[in-house]
Protein backbone atom coordinates (compact mmCIF):
# COMPACT_ATOMS: atom_id res chain seq x y z
CA UNK A 1 0.00 0.00 0.00
CA UNK A 2 1.20 3.97 -1.09
CA UNK A 3 0.27 4.70 2.23
CA UNK A 4 1.78 2.49 4.54
CA UNK A 5 5.10 2.65 2.25
CA UNK A 6 5.08 6.62 2.74
CA UNK A 7 5.65 6.39 6.41
CA UNK A 8 7.67 3.98 6.16
CA UNK A 9 9.84 4.98 3.78
CA UNK A 10 9.81 8.74 5.67
CA UNK A 11 12.08 7.18 8.10
CA UNK A 12 14.30 5.80 6.00
CA UNK A 13 14.85 8.38 3.13
CA UNK A 14 18.26 10.50 3.73
CA UNK A 15 17.83 12.94 0.68
CA UNK A 16 15.41 14.76 -0.18
CA UNK A 17 15.17 17.17 -3.08
CA UNK A 18 12.15 18.57 -4.56
CA UNK A 19 12.12 20.68 -7.71
CA UNK A 20 9.29 22.68 -9.96
CA UNK A 21 9.32 22.21 -13.44
CA UNK A 22 7.51 24.87 -15.64
CA UNK A 23 6.17 21.90 -17.66
CA UNK A 24 2.73 19.96 -17.51
CA UNK A 25 3.04 16.90 -14.50
CA UNK A 26 2.11 14.35 -17.78
CA UNK A 27 4.97 15.84 -19.11
CA UNK A 28 7.66 15.52 -17.03
CA UNK A 29 6.55 11.66 -16.00
CA UNK A 30 7.29 10.97 -19.02
CA UNK A 31 10.68 12.31 -19.50
CA UNK A 32 11.31 10.23 -16.01
CA UNK A 33 9.66 7.15 -17.83
CA UNK A 34 9.93 6.87 -21.06
CA UNK A 35 14.34 5.56 -22.47
CA UNK A 36 14.50 8.28 -25.47
CA UNK A 37 13.66 11.00 -22.60
CA UNK A 38 15.90 9.71 -20.24
CA UNK A 39 18.93 9.65 -22.48
CA UNK A 40 18.56 13.24 -22.82
CA UNK A 41 18.88 13.95 -19.79
CA UNK A 42 20.13 11.25 -16.95
CA UNK A 43 22.95 11.74 -15.45
CA UNK A 44 24.93 14.09 -13.88
CA UNK A 45 26.76 17.02 -15.48
CA UNK A 46 28.65 16.42 -18.18
CA UNK A 47 28.52 12.61 -18.99
CA UNK A 48 26.47 11.66 -21.95
CA UNK A 49 23.86 8.76 -22.19
CA UNK A 50 24.61 6.63 -25.30
CA UNK A 51 22.18 3.42 -24.32
CA UNK A 52 18.88 3.72 -21.71
CA UNK A 53 16.57 1.17 -21.33
CA UNK A 54 12.93 1.73 -19.39
CA UNK A 55 10.15 -0.47 -19.36
CA UNK A 56 7.81 1.49 -17.34
CA UNK A 57 5.52 -1.03 -15.64
CA UNK A 58 6.46 -2.73 -12.15
CA UNK A 59 9.19 -5.24 -12.35
CA UNK A 60 10.79 -3.89 -15.51
CA UNK A 61 14.03 -3.52 -16.01
CA UNK A 62 15.99 -0.17 -16.76
CA UNK A 63 19.66 0.23 -17.87
CA UNK A 64 22.27 2.98 -18.24
CA UNK A 65 25.20 3.29 -20.04
CA UNK A 66 26.62 6.75 -18.93
CA UNK A 67 29.83 8.03 -20.45
CA UNK A 68 32.00 10.30 -18.34
CA UNK A 69 33.82 12.98 -20.41
CA UNK A 70 37.09 11.29 -19.62
CA UNK A 71 35.40 8.17 -21.62
CA UNK A 72 34.83 6.02 -18.96
CA UNK A 73 32.01 4.61 -18.72
CA UNK A 74 29.93 3.06 -15.81
CA UNK A 75 26.34 0.88 -15.93
CA UNK A 76 23.40 1.06 -13.96
CA UNK A 77 20.82 -1.55 -13.55
CA UNK A 78 17.91 -1.76 -12.24
CA UNK A 79 14.22 -2.61 -11.93
CA UNK A 80 10.77 -0.43 -11.97
CA UNK A 81 9.45 -1.09 -8.27
CA UNK A 82 6.07 1.03 -8.53
CA UNK A 83 4.73 3.05 -11.40
CA UNK A 84 1.85 5.15 -10.84
CA UNK A 85 1.33 7.37 -13.87
CA UNK A 86 1.37 10.37 -13.17
CA UNK A 87 2.31 10.45 -9.87
CA UNK A 88 4.66 8.35 -8.43
CA UNK A 89 7.42 6.73 -9.45
CA UNK A 90 10.24 4.47 -7.49
CA UNK A 91 13.19 2.81 -8.73
CA UNK A 92 16.10 0.31 -7.10
CA UNK A 93 19.36 0.42 -8.84
CA UNK A 94 23.14 -1.11 -8.93
CA UNK A 95 25.99 -0.47 -10.40
CA UNK A 96 26.17 -3.31 -13.50
CA UNK A 97 28.47 -4.51 -16.47
CA UNK A 98 27.93 -3.67 -20.10
CA UNK A 99 26.27 -6.64 -19.79
CA UNK A 100 23.97 -5.80 -17.26
CA UNK A 101 25.23 -7.82 -14.28
CA UNK A 102 25.95 -7.05 -11.26
CA UNK A 103 29.47 -5.42 -10.39
CA UNK A 104 30.92 -4.17 -7.41
CA UNK A 105 30.50 -0.58 -6.91
CA UNK A 106 33.37 1.72 -9.01
CA UNK A 107 35.62 3.29 -6.14
CA UNK A 108 34.56 6.92 -6.86
CA UNK A 109 31.18 6.07 -6.16
CA UNK A 110 32.16 6.10 -2.07
CA UNK A 111 30.13 3.14 -1.69
CA UNK A 112 32.02 -0.19 0.01
CA UNK A 113 33.60 -2.78 -2.50
CA UNK A 114 31.17 -5.20 -1.01
CA UNK A 115 28.32 -3.27 -1.00
CA UNK A 116 25.23 -5.70 -2.39
CA UNK A 117 22.36 -3.65 -1.90
CA UNK A 118 19.91 -1.34 -3.68
CA UNK A 119 19.63 2.41 -4.16
CA UNK A 120 16.28 3.46 -4.28
CA UNK A 121 15.12 6.39 -5.39
CA UNK A 122 11.05 7.56 -4.97
CA UNK A 123 10.00 9.96 -7.27
CA UNK A 124 6.94 12.24 -6.44
CA UNK A 125 5.10 14.17 -9.34
CA UNK A 126 2.90 17.00 -7.70
CA UNK A 127 0.41 19.27 -10.44
CA UNK A 128 0.55 22.84 -9.78
CA UNK A 129 -1.21 24.25 -12.37
CA UNK A 130 0.96 23.74 -15.43
CA UNK A 131 3.90 23.52 -13.73
CA UNK A 132 5.23 19.85 -11.86
CA UNK A 133 6.70 19.46 -8.16
CA UNK A 134 8.71 16.72 -8.53
CA UNK A 135 10.53 15.27 -4.71
CA UNK A 136 13.17 13.04 -5.01
CA UNK A 137 13.69 11.03 -2.02
CA UNK A 138 16.52 8.84 -2.05
CA UNK A 139 17.32 5.99 0.06
CA UNK A 140 20.63 4.98 1.52
CA UNK A 141 18.83 1.86 3.43
CA UNK A 142 20.40 -0.87 1.54
CA UNK A 143 23.98 0.57 1.37
CA UNK A 144 25.07 -2.36 4.37
CA UNK A 145 22.31 -4.63 6.21
CA UNK A 146 22.90 -3.11 9.25
CA UNK A 147 22.72 0.82 7.71
CA UNK A 148 19.13 -0.48 6.67
CA UNK A 149 18.17 -1.68 10.21
CA UNK A 150 19.11 1.77 11.36
CA UNK A 151 17.55 3.58 8.55
CA UNK A 152 14.65 1.92 9.63
CA UNK A 153 14.79 3.22 13.62
CA UNK A 154 14.81 6.57 12.41
CA UNK A 155 18.74 7.02 11.28
CA UNK A 156 18.35 9.91 8.94
CA UNK A 157 17.33 11.88 12.15
CA UNK A 158 19.32 11.36 14.10
CA UNK A 159 22.08 12.25 11.53
CA UNK A 160 20.31 15.24 11.08
CA UNK A 161 20.67 15.99 14.96
CA UNK A 162 24.20 15.27 15.42
CA UNK A 163 25.00 17.15 12.41
CA UNK A 164 23.31 20.12 14.20
CA UNK A 165 24.83 19.90 17.43
CA UNK A 166 28.17 19.30 15.63
CA UNK A 167 27.69 22.97 13.78
CA UNK A 168 27.54 23.96 17.35
CA UNK A 169 30.44 22.82 18.23
CA UNK A 170 32.48 24.45 15.29
CA UNK B 1 40.22 1.51 2.88
CA UNK B 2 38.09 4.31 3.08
CA UNK B 3 35.13 2.28 1.42
CA UNK B 4 35.76 -0.48 4.43
CA UNK B 5 35.87 2.48 7.18
CA UNK B 6 32.66 3.85 5.65
CA UNK B 7 31.31 0.36 6.11
CA UNK B 8 32.25 -0.15 10.15
CA UNK B 9 30.79 3.47 10.37
CA UNK B 10 27.40 2.72 8.96
CA UNK B 11 27.80 -0.38 11.10
CA UNK B 12 27.98 1.69 14.48
CA UNK B 13 25.78 4.08 13.38
CA UNK B 14 23.09 1.25 12.86
CA UNK B 15 22.11 0.92 16.41
CA UNK B 16 20.00 3.38 18.12
CA UNK B 17 21.65 3.10 21.81
CA UNK B 18 24.77 4.02 19.78
CA UNK B 19 23.30 7.17 18.01
CA UNK B 20 21.79 8.31 21.56
CA UNK B 21 25.33 8.04 23.08
CA UNK B 22 26.53 10.41 20.15
CA UNK B 23 24.30 12.70 20.24
CA UNK B 24 25.04 13.01 24.36
CA UNK B 25 28.90 13.38 23.50
CA UNK B 26 27.96 16.30 20.81
CA UNK B 27 27.44 18.48 23.96
CA UNK B 28 30.51 17.34 25.70
CA UNK B 29 32.94 14.50 26.76
CA UNK B 30 31.12 12.13 29.98
CA UNK B 31 31.83 9.42 31.82
CA UNK B 32 30.83 5.71 31.38
CA UNK B 33 28.39 6.44 34.13
CA UNK B 34 27.14 9.66 32.93
CA UNK B 35 26.02 7.66 29.52
CA UNK B 36 24.51 4.96 31.01
CA UNK B 37 22.39 6.90 32.95
CA UNK B 38 19.60 7.89 30.80
CA UNK B 39 19.36 4.14 29.28
CA UNK B 40 18.08 1.50 31.48
CA UNK B 41 21.25 -0.07 31.01
CA UNK B 42 24.43 -1.63 33.14
CA UNK B 43 27.81 -0.21 32.98
CA UNK B 44 28.80 -3.43 30.90
CA UNK B 45 26.31 -3.18 27.81
CA UNK B 46 27.25 0.60 27.92
CA UNK B 47 30.86 -0.74 27.68
CA UNK B 48 29.95 -2.62 24.76
CA UNK B 49 28.71 -0.13 22.45
CA UNK B 50 31.49 2.36 23.56
CA UNK B 51 34.19 -0.22 22.48
CA UNK B 52 32.27 -0.48 18.87
CA UNK B 53 32.05 3.16 18.67
CA UNK B 54 35.66 3.22 19.44
CA UNK B 55 36.59 0.72 16.56
CA UNK B 56 34.19 3.00 14.43
CA UNK B 57 36.61 6.01 15.46
CA UNK B 58 33.53 7.49 16.44
CA UNK B 59 34.76 7.96 19.99
CA UNK B 60 37.53 8.55 21.94
CA UNK B 61 38.64 7.46 25.91
CA UNK B 62 40.77 9.73 27.66
CA UNK B 63 44.00 7.94 28.96
CA UNK B 64 44.84 10.12 32.00
CA UNK B 65 41.86 9.78 34.71
CA UNK B 66 40.53 6.47 36.35
CA UNK B 67 37.18 7.94 34.91
CA UNK B 68 38.19 7.65 31.37
CA UNK B 69 36.24 10.47 29.74
CA UNK B 70 34.78 9.65 26.64
CA UNK B 71 34.61 12.10 23.77
CA UNK B 72 32.93 12.70 20.48
CA UNK B 73 35.16 12.13 17.19
CA UNK B 74 33.63 13.84 14.39
CA UNK B 75 35.79 13.02 11.25
CA UNK B 76 33.66 9.48 10.13
CA UNK B 77 30.72 11.50 10.47
CA UNK B 78 32.04 14.68 8.05
CA UNK B 79 32.94 11.97 5.85
CA UNK B 80 29.31 10.06 6.07
CA UNK B 81 27.89 13.76 4.95
CA UNK B 82 30.54 14.32 2.15
CA UNK B 83 29.10 10.73 0.95
CA UNK B 84 25.53 11.73 0.93
CA UNK B 85 26.59 15.37 -0.64
CA UNK B 86 27.65 13.26 -3.59
CA UNK B 87 24.92 11.77 -4.23
CA UNK B 88 22.78 14.25 -3.69
CA UNK B 89 24.65 16.59 -6.13
CA UNK B 90 23.93 14.19 -8.77
CA UNK B 91 20.31 14.49 -8.20
CA UNK B 92 20.12 17.67 -8.46
CA UNK B 93 22.84 17.74 -11.60
CA UNK B 94 20.13 15.37 -13.44
CA UNK B 95 17.13 17.76 -12.55
CA UNK B 96 18.81 20.69 -13.83
CA UNK B 97 19.03 18.66 -16.97
CA UNK B 98 15.61 17.34 -17.35
CA UNK B 99 14.93 21.18 -16.25
CA UNK B 100 17.09 22.00 -20.04
CA UNK B 101 15.72 19.40 -21.30
CA UNK B 102 12.11 20.21 -20.77
CA UNK B 103 12.36 23.46 -21.96
CA UNK B 104 14.15 22.28 -25.49
CA UNK B 105 11.18 20.12 -26.08
CA UNK B 106 8.20 22.77 -25.08
CA UNK B 107 10.75 25.68 -27.56
CA UNK B 108 10.48 22.56 -30.39
CA UNK B 109 6.48 22.29 -29.48
CA UNK B 110 6.29 25.52 -30.20
CA UNK B 111 7.89 25.67 -33.57
CA UNK B 112 5.89 22.93 -34.64
CA UNK B 113 2.74 25.00 -33.51
CA UNK B 114 1.43 22.11 -31.17
CA UNK B 115 -0.52 22.64 -28.24
CA UNK B 116 -0.74 20.31 -24.96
Amino acid sequence: MAARDDVAENTAKEIVIERVFDAPRECVFEAFTRAEHLQQWWGPAMVTVPVAEFEARAGGRLFFAERAPDGAMVYIAGVVREIEPPTRLVIAIHFADASKRRVAPPSRSGLPGNWQGEIVATVLFGADGQRTRVTVRQSLSSVTAEWGEGARQGWGESLEKLGAALARMR
Amino acid sequence: MAEDRLSVTFGALADPTRRAILARLAKGGASVSELAEPFDMSLAAVSKHLKVLERAGLVSRGREAQWRPVALEAAPLKEIDAWVERYRAIWEQRLDRLDVYLSELREKEKRHGRTR
